[in-house]
């Protein structure tokens, strides 16, 4: 016999040796009696038709089963798997649906974490080189971060060499009608510099012009991508459009990529930039005058090095320049000039919250495999018998590990396809909870490398798990496993029980307690009383003159549906300017702390508006106004910071820059103390502040306050009617709800809280599902020993105990373990934590409750279950 | 037992009735090939001899090295009486069916 070539190995390999050789005899022969050439082509071509006539024979006359012959084709192999794995899975819907559940809620919740951690910390910010920009601030000598003067801003850009570019900005929002429905829109006045500085090029256009800064310039626009693509879809015609805000047309003349654009930079370095959804940008005007004002801390300023100047060499020329303008003696010359990395001024803020996310997300993905593994550990014991019976009928060890693995490949897959729509669903959550308070949160999506390793080790992980009980089935050889004795569950088993469950609670105990330490955090900043009441109250801005505006509030106040109306320089969730202020007949020694504090101006009405208690005395009214004396209001910080030495009503209050805008003695009397207001919000503790009448402290106040009588009344809708009958052609701006700003600064807090929460709540569920499910199986598998001690008489509430007792003792172990490794590392949380100790009792103690009361729940039917049993069917199983 | 006869299943089990039983494959591709004219491809021949085995109209068995010819076992089939009576029968439809039909196409 010769030895078949490679071309007859590789046409007929399907086919046995022996087979092989008949075929390459019959062909042989058959083509005998042929020239050379003639039987060479005949053998190959007729031999290529083998392996086709055999497959298509295969194809169409599959055999009965059992009468195969051998050489199955590859194809077939894998779709029994897959039909026989289907069909195991399907025979059991509970376990199936909750291991994909489990699965996918986890694995999905960790790619969406992971996606917005590369996503807002991770990637380098949108910008040329950004380790070259920095913030511009003010510092004073408590070390409290201010924003720039006007004045500052030039001074700074007056610095030869040190900077490529400085560039201020300040907030602006306005209302947009797009198809006839007001959108309130968030953008910035820039100046002319500053997309070159902040080191953005516009996708199409440009941005503002020097001449376009000016008082009188043209009135232009630059819009966000995202404003661009809702209104224009995308058009580069854009740029010859004009659009309409709050009543008055703007040029558009660019549009700029989705990106980083600082733009409200606060006083307080609470939330130094407002970073996202910029929507417009316009250009930042100020007369002369403005421009030398170094008083009024108004922009936030950027500035870019300039290139190989060092931030060491740079801030050397700040100090320099801080000296020269502290020796010139400018009202502000106590202040000095710093910079800080703009990276962190973006990111700084919220990193710590987000890596505390992902940790969670991590420790609940943890908890999931293990459960989701032990599920599949505890599914192959209860089917041992029939893969020992399937090994014993031969069954090679090779089909029963493909079996198993196609099962959980299985459910790997489909997790993995629930696992995206629980990735997207959740960002898309997170997108509406904190819509800008996390910088770049809006640009971020789905990642494929975070989702694709998530399921990998998913997937790895499972098929680990469900590949154990095979290398036990092996070890324990097919015979032996058949006639196994059902009598004892096993002590090794039983313990692996015990561990899981233990494992499960500490991760789970870790979890709870971060997410009982934020939400009790949140509940105390919800608690905290913000001084005001009138959440309904709407605040608007209407640029109009002082007169036009009392004419304005009276028709607004005649309006249906309004309870009150009042004018104001600020609503109580804005911080402005602080001020000074001596007390008539009390001379300042040298060392006495400067007296002052927040100085508001308020019209009539304004604080039954915004829902300010008077503490003691009165506030003044409308006929007060109009008299000669002006009387003051000081909150209750103010009395007992500055007025505890006197009665606080009667004090009379000598105001510098009063006197100095009305020309008059700035004397005012205070007439009354009111609850102090968190102008900051709640996490802030609340200021002294002083309170004078429009009337007596004609400031330029724009803004109208209005409180209807329930929630639902269109304020807004009222006040523009009021608003183009007395002064046509004004608009109404930036018309918010006070509760919704309130909402807005509480934002942060409550999402840390509920995405904790949630993974915590998961976690939780996670736990008391793998307890049931191993006490479940525990009772399963002693249920011939059950019997026996129920047969000799054994007191049946023992027995409940006994068996609650073995899943109690695991999880008390595995909670106070997690309670401990909690305590040790809960101060890291301590910057995301208000009004809340890091080693809060009730978080930690509540935790550990929760999660045994919860377990012991779910060992209660398997207890319950076992008790239930009859001896005498137990016994007869043996 | 049984069934329906495929065409070529046919021809090779009455070729194979032809040979006088106890064929291997060679000789019945060339008795194939000579009675109806056309090339016959031993892979069809291979695999139909295998599918009527597995149905049960032929079996199988190696016989013993023939004299001369390098002298080697081949297998040899033979039609089993299941075979031969599904053969008879597909005749009997077949002759049935032909009936009259002679007369008809000479009208």
């Amino acid at each position: 016999m010769r030895a078949r070539t490679r071309l007859e190995r590789l046409l007929l390999w399907r086919f046995s040796p022996e087979e092989q050789e008949e075929i390459v005899r019959d062909l042989a022969e058959l083509a005998e009696g042929r020239g050379p050439l003639a039987r060479r082509i005949y053998y190959l071509t007729e031999l290529a038709k083998y392996p086709l006539r055999d497959f298509a024979d295969r194809w169409t006359n599959t055999p009965p089963r059992g009468q195969r012959g051998h050489g199955r084709s590859g194809m077939d192999g894998v779709m029994r798997d897959l039909r026989y794995a289907l069909r195991g899975l399907a025979r059991s819907t509970g376990f199936t649906s909750m291991a994909i559940a489990i699965l996918a809620i986890s694995m999905g919740g960790a790619a969406a974490i992971v996606s917005v951690v590369d996503g807002v910390l991770l990637r380098p910010l949108p910008i040329h080189e950004p380790e070259r920009l920095h913030s511009v601030w003010l510092i004073d000598d408590a070390s409290d971060r201010a924003r720039m003067t006007p004045g500052n801003v030039l001074d700074v850009r007056g610095l030869e060499g040190a900077f490529e570019g400085v560039a201020a900005f300040g907030s602006q929002t306005a209302s947009l009608s797009i198809d006839g429905e007001p959108r309130f829109l968030r953008g910035s006045r820039v100046t002319p510099g500053y997309f070159s500085t902040l080191g953005v090029e516009p996708v199409i256009g440009r941005g503002c012009t020097e001449e376009e800064g000016e008082i009188g310039g043209p009135s232009v626009v630059v819009l966000s991508h995202a404003l661009w693509m809702e209104m224009f879809g995308g058009d580069p015609a854009a740029v010859r459009e004009s659009i309409e805000l709050d009543g008055a047309f703007f040029d558009v003349v660019g549009v700029v990529p989705p990106g980083v654009y600082p733009t409200h930079a606060t006083v307080s370095a609470e939330l130094p930039f407002t970073t996202s959804s910029q929507d417009f940008f316009v250009p930042l005007r100020y007369g002369e005058g403005v421009w030398d004002n170094r008083r009024s801390h108004v922009l936030g300023a950027i500035a870019r090095l300039a290139p190989g100047v060092t931030l060491e060499t740079a801030t050397d020329r700040l100090d320099a320049l801080s000296d020269r303008l502290q020796s010139e003696g400018h009202p502000n010359s106590h202040e000095r000039l710093m910079l800080s990395s703009f990276t962190e001024e973006v990111v700084g803020d919220i990193r710590f919250g987000l890596w505390t996310l992902l940790a969670t997300v991590a420790l609940v993905l943890a908890i999931a495999v293990v459960n989701v593994g032990s599920l599949f550990v505890l599914r192959a014991d209860d089917r041992r018998d029939v893969f020992t019976i399937r090994a014993a009928l031969g069954a090679s060890h090779g089909s029963l590990l493909r079996h198993m693995v196609t099962e959980s490949a299985l459910v790997v897959v489909s997790a993995s396809i629930g696992a995206i729509l629980v990735a997207h669903a959740l960002l898309g959550v997170m997108k509406a909870l904190v819509p800008y308070q996390v910088p770049r949160l809006t640009d971020v999506s789905i990642d494929a490398t975070a989702l694709a390793v998530t399921i990998l080790v998913g997937l790895a992980v499972t098929t680990l798990f469900a590949l154990a009980p095979l290398r036990r089935l092996r070890d324990a050889g097919g015979g032996e496993t058949l006639v196994r004795t059902r009598t004892v569950g096993g002590r090794g088993r039983r313990r692996l029980h015990s561990m899981v469950v233990g494992l499960q609670a500490t991760l789970c105990v870790v979890v709870l307690v971060a997410a009982g330490l934020l939400s009790r955090s949140y509940s105390a900043l919800r608690a905290v009383d913000t001084g005001f009441t009138a959440m309904e109250t709407w605040t608007m801005s209407v640029n109009t003159d002082a007169a036009t505006l009392r004419d304005i509030v009276d028709g607004v106040r005649a309006l249906p549906g309004v309870e009150a109306a009042a004018l104001a320089y600020d609503h109580p969730l804005q911080r402005n300017w602080g001020d000074g202020f001596a007390i008539e007949g009390v001379a300042r020694g040298p060392n006495d702390p400067a007296m002052g504090g927040s100085l508001r101006a308020f019209g009539d009405g304004y604080f039954e508006t915004v829902g300010i208690p008077v503490v003691e005395g009165r506030v003044p009214d409308a006929l007060d106004m109009q008299g000669p004396v002006g009387y003051a209001v000081v909150n209750e910080a103010l009395a007992e910071t500055f007025l505890t030495d006197r009665p606080v009503i009667g004090t009379r209050l000598i105001v510098p820059s009063a006197a100095r805008m009305t020309g008059g003695d700035g004397i005012f009397e205070v007439v009354g103390v009111v609850r102090d207001v968190s102008f900051l919000g709640p996490a802030e503790a609340p200021s002294p502040a002083f309170y004078l009448p429009l009337s007596h402290f004609p400031a330029n106040a724009s803004r109208l306050l209005v409180r209807p009588e329930r929630a639902g009344v269109d304020v807004v809708g009222g006040v523009r009617a009021v608003v183009s009958r007395v002064a046509p052609g004004t608009g109404v701006q930036q018309a918010r709800r006070l509760g919704d700003i309130l909402s807005d600064m509480l934002a942060r807090p409550r999402f840390n809280a509920m995405l904790v929460v949630t993974f915590g709540g998961v976690g939780l569920l996670l736990c008391a599902l793998g307890v049931y499910g191993l006490m479940s199986r525990a009772v399963a598998t002693r249920r011939r020993e059950i019997g026996v001690q129920m047969a000799l008489g054994a007191d049946q509430g023992r027995l409940a105990r006994s068996i609650l007792f073995d899943a109690f003792a695991p999880m008390a172990v595995g909670g106070l373990s997690g309670v401990a490794i909690a305590f040790a590392f809960s101060g890291l949380i301590q910057s995301l934590l208000f009004g809340v100790s890091p080693a809060d009792p009730v978080a930690f103690l509540g935790s550990a409750a929760f999660l045994i009361t919860i377990g012991l729940l779910g060992a209660m039917a398997p207890a319950f279950r076992a008790v239930s049993i009859d001896p005498a069917s137990a016994l007869r199983e043996g | 037992m049984g069934g329906v006869l495929g065409g070529f299943e046919h021809k090779v089990l009455l070729a194979m009735m032809r040979l006088g039983g106890s064929a291997y494959s060679v000789p019945i591709v060339r008795e194939l090939e000579e009675r109806t004219g056309d090339a016959v491809a031993p892979a069809a021949v291979y695999v139909t001899l295998r599918r009527l085995e597995r149905r049960g109209l032929l079996v199988s068995r190696m016989s013993p090295p023939a004299p001369g010819k390098g002298g080697r076992e081949r297998r040899v089939f033979d039609v089993t009486p299941e075979g031969v009576a599904l053969l008879q029968a597909a005749r009997r439809d077949l002759d049935s069916l032909w009936d009259g039909v002679e007369a008809l196409e000479s009208s």
